[in-house]
Formats: C-alpha cells, structure tokens, sequence
C-alpha cells in the first residue's frame, strides 16, 4: 500500500471488525429468539440446530474480541451459516421452499465481510464464486430432499402457529439481508468519503496559479470555480489591491 | 471476462445529457438491475406460460417485463435519478404482490420481498453534504413496504381473495417450480450485487490512484510523507517498501558529466 497525502487516515479494519461483531450479534439475538420460538412449537430438532448455531456465533465472537485475523473469522462465519440453513432445510416443515432461499444470504455475507480496499476484479469474481457456492448448497439440498434424506419429527399440521412461524422466518431474513447490506453500504460511504477528500486536493502551479482539473487539463482558477459549481464567484477586490490602486490613482 | 466493458455498456445505456457523476451512477445501477429483471422476467414468462400453464401468472410476468423497458427508456431520455428509483421500486412492489395472488399461499414469495430494501439501499446515492441529506431514507420507506406487502399478502391469501387455482393443477408442478423459482431468486439478488460492484470500478479505480498521488515540492523535489515530514526520494522508497532503488545516472547528467552511461549500473 502506497503512501496517501498526509491528512488521510489508513483504511483500517477497524469498521470490519465493528461490523462482524454487530452483525455476529445481531445473529446470536435471532437465533436465541428462533430457539425459543421453536421450542415453543415443540420442535425438538430445530431447537438443537438453533442452539448449535448460536454457540457456533459465541465462539467466532469471543475469537473477534481476542483480536484474530478478520478473514478467517469471516470465512468460518460463512461456512457455519450455510452449514446451519443445508441442515435446517432438511428439516420437514410447511415452507422447504423458503428455507432454501437463505442460500442467498453466502453472497451477501461475501460481499459484507470482504476486505473493501481489495482489488474490485477479485471482489467481483469472489463474489461470483460465492453465488456458484450458493446455487450448489441449494442444489444438493434438493437432491437430498429427493432422495429422502430428511430428519427430524414430520411437520405439523398448517395452522395459525405454522404462519407465525413462518412470517417470523420472513421478518428475520429481511433483517439478515438488509442488516448485512447496510455494513456493506457503509464501506462504500467510507471509500466515496475518502474519494471527496481525495478529490479537493488539487495540482496548483507555483508559477501561473492555475489548476490540473481531471476533465479539463490545466484550467485557471475562475474556469475551474465555475465549472466545479463548488461555489460562485462574484467580483470584489482585496485590502492589499484595494491600497495599491489608491495610490496609483 | 472483462468487467470494464460491461460498465461502458451500462455507461452507455444512461442518456448523455446526465452529468453529475453520482446521478450516473446510480442510473448505470438502475439499468443494469433493470437488464438482470428483465432476463428473470423473459425466462419465467416462458417458464409460467409454457411449462406450467399459468396464463395469469405469464401476463403478470410480461408486463414487469414491459414496464422495466419502459424503465430502460427513461433512464436513456433523462427522467431524475429519484423519479426513476421511486418507480422501479413501485414496479417490483405491483409485480410481487400480484404474482403472489395468483397462487395459493406460498411462503417462498414473500422472500422476494427483500428485493425493495436490496434495491433501495444498493440504489441510495452517497451525498456528502449532509444539509442535503434526505430525511426519509429510501431504504426505510422500501423497508416499512416490504413488511406490509408481507403482512398484506398473507392476509389476503387468508381471507381468500386470492385468483388461487384449485390446489390439484398446481400440486404436481411445486417441485419443478420451486427450483425454477429459487434459482431465480439467487440469480436476481446476485446479479443486482454483482451490476453495483461493475458500476463502483471506476470509482475504485479513481480512489487508488488518488491514494498514489504524493505531495512534492516544486523546488528541492522532497516528498510529503503520511507523518507531514518532507523527505528525500530515498529516504520515502525505503520507509514503504515500494521498490529498492538503485544508483545509477540518467543519459542527461552522464553528458554533462563526460561519462558513459551505458557503462553504468542499472
């Protein structure tokens, strides 16, 4: 990593680490409450997976707090989640279908805890790796199902409990998504923050005063004042100036 | 496969008389969510009309296809950034909640739902200036809708109005299209990730170059180090690591001096 022009600060991990322990917590809080939802519904299995999860969340927590390196933590989290939703849609329940589409949230984990000062070609082909990995997890529950691979008691009867269980489910992944989405969109106002301060630092010449402007080559000040729109100009002259042409007159 | 040329597809897609920077932007995200849907859009088309024989459903799925090309037409004329979000928004609403009236209560459609915060927070523009700021976040506002389509959804279906099929023509179709169904969902939330990442290169790539541009004096050639202290271009190479530097002399000095360059280290 080069040097930046003094004033800027070195984009630390700091925020990562902000953002896994809210998001690692904020996971710990809906699985605990998922637990106790579903041992309320008297499924037994799902309680066990709900728990194990939770301790799994526990573990990368305390990992985080002792001040591990962030991508393996990041990694493990990824794996543990999609670990969590191929076991859980094995499960027989009323909604298969909408276990399933919580593959989608290995993406979006990717993407949030990607390191956000990593070359954008890789991102993107991690990115693309991680949809690939989301597709297969999804498929080879699939092909499970089929095969009748499935654990657990059978589903009970569809009622208004299994369509409060249901939209608790529904509740819970727009929080996951979005919750993961917003540390994700705070990178980006810290790399754009970072872009602004960047961009004001400006290529004077010591010897004309004009000024390099990316659009337009070497521009003098009042072009460079107008075309930016950063504020107007208006006419007024200076003390100093003033004086002087007081005397020549 | 190169991700440049498919941002100078998008750029392109975006109508010329925009300018500002971050208005292009997200209109080059909108484009290409709005090119991601209507991919989705033509393969459940065909899947819903063909496959499983649903001719409302096909109908519904045509016209959010029709109403994503009027999208695309208005980000090519230069309808506003904020118009054109508040409206694809409004679009992928009207098409969720119809499509999940059509049959009986399936829960993995109300899954779809996440797609208005996704869209919203992916689509919210960085403005610096805080006075200019927003007060009513679009993400909140396509948050708040996403809950009350769900809820809505669900008690419609409860209350029964709902274009429902008998439950007979649909039951030996649920496997197939449920898979169907999924690996739309993957696609259309991957793809939007994806189209936001491609419209950010530039942006990124702006930055890094930015962060490689070095304060130095015009007079006696020292850099400005991160520390504020001005030194010389060697003592800069060996505090970070950028490359090791050799002693040698350049054709101009070698001249002047009466030596032979060639002759010298490189």
């Amino acid at each position: 990593m080069s040097a930046r022009p003094a004033g800027l600060t070195a984009p630390s991990d700091a925020r990562q680490r902000r953002l896994l322990k809210q998001s690692g917590l904020l996971a710990l809080g809906v699985a605990l409450l998922s637990a106790v939802e579903k041992s309320a519904a008297g499924l037994t299995f799902e309680t066990g997976c709900e728990l194990a999860l939770a301790i799994g969340f526990v573990v990368l927590l305390i990992r985080l707090r002792r001040g591990g390196p962030i991508e393996p933590i990041g990694t493990a989290a990824v794996v543990l989640v999609g670990a969590y939703v191929l076991v859980t849609s094995l499960v027989p329940a009323e909604t298969p279908y909408q276990q399933r589409q919580w593959f989608v949230v290995i993406p979006v984990m990717m993407l949030a805890f990607g390191r956000p000062e990593s070359d954008p070609q890789r991102r993107l082909r991690r990115l693309a790796k991680a949809a690939l990995l989301a597709f297969a997890l999804a498929g080879l529950s699939m092909v499970m199902r089929t095969f009748g691979v499935v654990y657990g008691a059978p589903a009970p009867p569809p009622g208004p409990l299994t369509d409060l269980v249901a939209f608790t489910d529904f509740l819970a992944f727009l929080i996951a998504i979005s919750g993961l989405l917003r540390g994700y969109r705070l990178q980006l106002v810290d790399a754009e923050t970072e872009a602004v301060r960047l961009r004001s630092i400006l290529a004077l010449c010591p010897s004309c005063g004009c000024l390099n402007d990316a659009d337009h080559g070497w521009v003098t000040l009042e072009t460079y004042m107008t075309t930016h729109a950063a504020s107007r100009l208006t006419h007024g002259i200076c003390p100093s100036c003033a004086k002087a042409m007081e005397e020549y007159a | 496969m190169n991700w440049a040329t498919v941002h100078g597809c998008l750029d392109a897609c975006v109508s010329p008389t925009v300018v500002e920077p971050e208005a292009r932007r997200r209109l080059r995200f909108l484009s290409g969510g709005a090119l991601v849907g209507l991919g989705v859009a033509l393969c459940s088309t065909a899947s819903t009309a063909f496959v499983f024989q649903l001719p409302l459903a096909a109908i519904i799925v045509a016209t959010f296809g029709i109403g994503l090309v009027a999208l695309l037409a208005g980000i090519r004329a230069g309808v506003s950034p904020q118009f054109l979000g508040l409206a694809a928004l409004a679009l992928i609403a009207a098409f969720l909640f119809a499509m999940a009236l059509v049959t009986e209560l399936q829960w993995q459609q109300l899954n779809w739902l996440v797609l208005l915060p996704l869209v919203a927070l992916l689509l919210d523009g960085f403005e610096p200036d805080v006075a200019r700021r927003s007060r009513f976040s679009l993400f909140a506002i396509a948050s708040v809708s996403a809950i009350a389509l769900g809820l809505a959804i669900v008690v419609c279906q409860r209350l029964g109005w709902s274009w429902a099929l008998p439950e007979s023509a649909v039951e030996q179709s649920t496997a197939l299209g449920s898979a169907i169904d999924l690996t739309m969902f993957i696609v259309s939330v991957t793809g939007l990730l994806l189209v936001k990442q491609i419209t950010l290169l530039r942006a990124e790539r702006e930055v890094a170059r930015l962060r490689e541009m070095l304060a130095v004096c015009a007079w006696c050639r020292r850099l400005k180090d991160d520390d504020g202290a001005w030194i010389l271009v060697e003592q800069y190479v060996a505090r970070h690591q950028v490359t090791g530097l050799s002693n040698t002399i350049c054709p101009t000095c070698a001249q002047r001096l009466g030596v032979d360059a060639a002759r010298m280290p490189v």
